[in-house]
C-alpha cells in the first residue's frame, strides 16, 4: 500500500498556471468557413463565376500578384457555387452578376451568372497550371 | 510597430502571409523550419511568434521549445492548424497560454487579428 507523509523539506508544489478559456480563433459559422454568413444566404441560391478578374486596375506583373490571381482563378472560375458557399470564402455579393473578393491584399472581381443548381465546371475555365 | 517572427515550411505561404501582415502594420521577419527558434526570436527580438509548418507536430515541438525557454514563456504564439480541434486539445491539456489557434484555410487578416488579440 502506498502511502504518502507529508515532508517538511520538500518544497511546496508550484502553483499550475492556468490555461486559457479558448485556443481556436474562430470566425463564421460554417465549418471551414472564414467569413460569416448572410441569413438570407442559408437559402439556396446558384451562382456560376464565370471569371475573376482586377477590373479596371493595372496589374503589376509580379510574382505575388500572378499567385493570388492564378489561385483565385483556379479556385472559382468556371465554377458553380451556392450563394452561402461563396460568402463563407469571403466573397461580397452585389448582386446577381458581380462579386467583390479579396485577397493578396486586393480586392478582384467576380462575374456572376445565376444558376438553377449545382453544374459541372466550365470547361476552359481556370488558370493554366505552369 | 510590433515585430512578428513567421516561420512557414511552405516558401510561398510565408511570403502571402509576410505580405499580408507587413499590410497591417507588423514588422515581419520570415524564416524557413528551423529548430533554433529561440535564438531567431532573440536576434529578431520579435514580439510574437507564428508557427505555420505543415504538420501540428512539427509546430508543436517547435512550440514547446519556445515556452521551455526562460524568456520566451509568455511570448504570443499563433498557430496556423489543419486540425485544430486536436491542437486545440494538446494545447489545453498542457493548460498553454497566450497562445491561438487559427483553422486552414486562414486569411492574413485572421492571422492578423489573432496577433493583435495577442498582443493587446
Amino acid at each position: 500500500m502506498n502511502t504518502r507523509t507529508a515532508n517538511p523539506n520538500r518544497p511546496e508544489p508550484e502553483v499550475e498556471p492556468e490555461g486559457q478559456e479558448s485556443y481556436i480563433v474562430s470566425e463564421g459559422k460554417k465549418r471551414g468557413a472564414t467569413r460569416d454568413v448572410r441569413a438570407e444566404a442559408a437559402y439556396d441560391r446558384y451562382y456560376t463565376v464565370l471569371r475573376v478578374h482586377a477590373g479596371d486596375a493595372i496589374l503589376t506583373d509580379n510574382w505575388h500578384t500572378n499567385e493570388v490571381l492564378n489561385h483565385a482563378r483556379n479556385n472559382f472560375e468556371g465554377v458553380t457555387f451556392a450563394m452561402r458557399t461563396l460568402e463563407a470564402w469571403g466573397a461580397m455579393i452585389e448582386n446577381d452578376h458581380r462579386a467583390y473578393y479579396t485577397a493578396g491584399g486586393r480586392i478582384w472581381m467576380m462575374d456572376l451568372e445565376p444558376s438553377e443548381g449545382k453544374k459541372k465546371r466550365l470547361p476552359g475555365t481556370g488558370a493554366v497550371k505552369k | 510597430m510590433s515585430r512578428v517572427l513567421l516561420i512557414d515550411d511552405t516558401p510561398e505561404i510565408a511570403e502571402l502571409l509576410t505580405f499580408s501582415l507587413r499590410d497591417l502594420g507588423y514588422e515581419v521577419f520570415a524564416s524557413g523550419f528551423t529548430e533554433a527558434a529561440n535564438d531567431l526570436i532573440a536576434e529578431q527580438r520579435a514580439d510574437a511568434l507564428v508557427l505555420d509548418c505543415t504538420a501540428f507536430d512539427m509546430s508543436e515541438s517547435l512550440f514547446d521549445s519556445v515556452r521551455h525557454h526562460p524568456n520566451h514563456a509568455e511570448l504570443p504564439v499563433v498557430i496556423i492548424s489543419d486540425t485544430p480541434e486536436l491542437a486545440e486539445a494538446s494545447l489545453r491539456s498542457r493548460k498553454a497560454r497566450k497562445v491561438l489557434l487559427v483553422p486552414k484555410p486562414f486569411t492574413g487578416a485572421q492571422v492578423g487579428r489573432a496577433l493583435a488579440q495577442l498582443l493587446e
